[in-house]
């Protein structure tokens, strides 16, 4: 439930910031980021991921008390569609394709916010040698799943090209969930840590 | 601004370096450590392979649960150790731990499992080569190799493929098992409430059998938690190996876990209503190691007598082991006793 006020009170920061003029920028994103897949179980464990992601921006407004973007707060939504990559020793790669969502805030010096809603497709490639049992005998082949994928994270960061109002890079962590199925009729939890460069292409309509 | 670049350097650099680190064990020279995937019949199964790679005894561990998974068995010391002398081959079952896949509820049934097991011991002895194979059975797993080895349809031709069965603690009898493990428990309650110790507790506990009188698929779970708690799972201290393990996901160990233990089935009908074997136990003549737990409070002690008489192998080919301080985990409370006894079994049944 917690988690459900934490993201409820993001939405509701950032759409608080909506309201404004239509931004006096043409944006767009990229980000790479490194993604650490925590499990819960004992001992904790940190499997690595990386992921990523392009920003389209579709809709973006700037505050309006002020002339330049240095001194507005930007609220823009983008389409973000993403690669990530997940690797667990001697049981899968999940190689994952996604479309996403993104709503980022981003205020005078450049520190902004992000929550982002992430559907897409796993395939699920085995980590090792698999041998099909058919008929009495065995044969090498390859094996994967094909799994659903649905994610969502909630980050902060800074981009220092707020403040210069050009195109540059920014730093970005945080924190989110996601889900993959089947595995047995269930959808099975992961949650990571977020930790990336972002990039900000920043023109002047 | 400076702060907040650093702190996210440092958190990005320390990630890293977490996630980075190798966790591969040293595998001493003369010894394999293998992964594998059985694919049978639309399921994933994950078989490791390890131990002394000249010797040509293998031992099939199969799993408890039903629905837990055989790879963090290794960290038991009982296990461990016999990879010094022989190879043991540690395999997942059906929709259980890192199994992959999507298996629909009607494929979680004893007769299905058992087609998996007899995949992986083919696995064994096509693939790698395996002249001399054993079973080795632990609590749900010794239900799950007795039914392999003692039914009637194709039990005779399993046999003929091994050299030996090692019954650790196992389910064979699950309606009686789970009979002398409530009263296991009751006579615990009873015990500490007159010893004033947890009074309230286990006064719950008299309460929760008055309200479920028999042990189902649905309250199976709540039940070994009052065995854990009456010490009837492990009864005393132990140790553990920290092996590298596959990178599994607890998430869905926890699930399927849930998935196989509330939908296991014999003859279509829950293992906790129906099962037991008892009646096929003559139709075993392999030679059989049977090992069992003084204070198990899962598995009661109780069901090693019927286990022993009733198999039909010859008095020189089986032998019986009660461990006196162990409850449901001879091979890690008792891991000295375990593997001195095992390593015995397995050398004069070569």
């Amino acid at each position: 439930m917690k988690y459900l006020y934490l993201i409820l009170l993001t939405i509701i920061l950032t759409t608080s910031g909506y309201a404004g003029d239509k931004s006096s920028y043409r944006k767009a994103i990229i980000g790479i980021n490194y993604l650490a897949d925590i499990d819960v179980g004992d001992p904790l464990r940190f499997e690595p991921g990386f992921n990523l992601e392009g920003g389209w921006r579709l809709l973006g407004r700037e505050s309006s008390n002020g002339k330049s973007s240095s001194s507005t707060t930007e609220t823009d939504i983008y389409l973000k569609p993403g690669f990530s990559y997940f690797k667990r020793t001697n049981y899968y790669t999940g190689l994952v394709i996604s479309s996403g969502l993104c709503l980022r805030t981003t205020f005078k010096r450049g520190v902004f916010f992000e929550i982002n809603a992430t559907p897409g497709y796993m395939h699920k490639i085995y980590n090792a040698d698999v041998y099909d049992y058919s008929n009495g005998s065995f044969s090498k082949s390859r094996a994967s799943d094909p799994n659903l994928f649905l994610g969502g994270d909630i980050n902060m960061g800074i981009d220092f090209s707020k403040k210069k109002e050009t195109s540059g890079i920014g730093l970005i962590g945080g924190a989110g969930f996601f889900w993959r199925f089947p595995n047995n009729s269930n959808w099975v939890r992961h949650q990571y840590l977020k930790l990336g460069l972002t990039f900000t292409v920043r023109t002047k309509r | 601004m400076k702060k907040i670049c650093s702190l996210l350097l440092i958190a990005t650099i320390c990630m890293v370096m977490i996630t980075a680190c190798s966790k591969k064990e040293d595998i001493p020279a003369g010894t394999i450590d293998e992964f594998y995937f059985i694919k049978n019949e639309g399921a994933v199964l994950p078989v490791r392979v390890a131990g002394k790679e000249s010797s040509g005894n293998y031992i099939i561990v199969t799993h408890g649960g039903p629905g837990n998974t055989a790879q963090t068995m290794r960290n038991s010391i009982g296990l461990h150790d016999l990879e010094k002398n022989f190879i043991v081959v540690y395999w997942d079952q059906r929709a259980s731990g890192i199994s992959q896949g999507n298996t629909p509820t009607d494929e979680i049934s004893i007769e299905q499992f058992s087609r998996d097991l007899d995949a992986v011991v083919e696995f064994v002895k096509q693939v790698k080569g395996a002249t001399n194979v054993y079973l080795l059975g632990h609590s749900w797993g010794g239900g799950l190799s007795t039914y392999y080895l003692a039914n009637p349809e194709n039990g005779v031709a399993h046999q003929a493929k091994l050299k030996g069965f090692i019954m650790d603690a196992g389910g064979y009898n699950v309606v009686g098992g789970m009979q002398l493990s409530m009263q296991y428990v009751m006579d615990y309650a009873n015990q500490s409430i007159s010893n004033n110790k947890d009074k309230n507790y286990w006064k719950g506990y008299q309460d929760y059998v008055s309200q479920n009188p028999k042990i189902t698929k649905d309250n199976f779970l709540d039940h070994a938690e009052y065995v854990k708690k009456a010490k009837g799972v492990f009864f005393g201290s132990y140790e553990l190996y920290s092996s590298s393990l596959p990178d599994y996901e607890f998430d869905a160990f926890l699930k399927n876990f849930n998935y196989v233990n509330a939908n296991m089935k014999i003859g279509g009908q829950s293992i906790f209503d129906v099962m037991d074997l008892t009646p096929l136990l003559g139709n075993i003549t392999l030679p059989t190691l049977v090992i069992w737990g003084n204070k198990d409070g899962l598995l009661p002690v109780g069901l090693a007598d019927p286990f022993y008489n009733g198999i039909a192998t010859t008095n020189a080919n089986k032998t019986k082991k009660i461990y006196a301080d162990c409850a449901h985990e001879p091979q890690t409370e008792e891991p000295v006793l375990f593997q001195t006894d095992v390593t015995k079994f397995i050398l004069d049944h070569q």
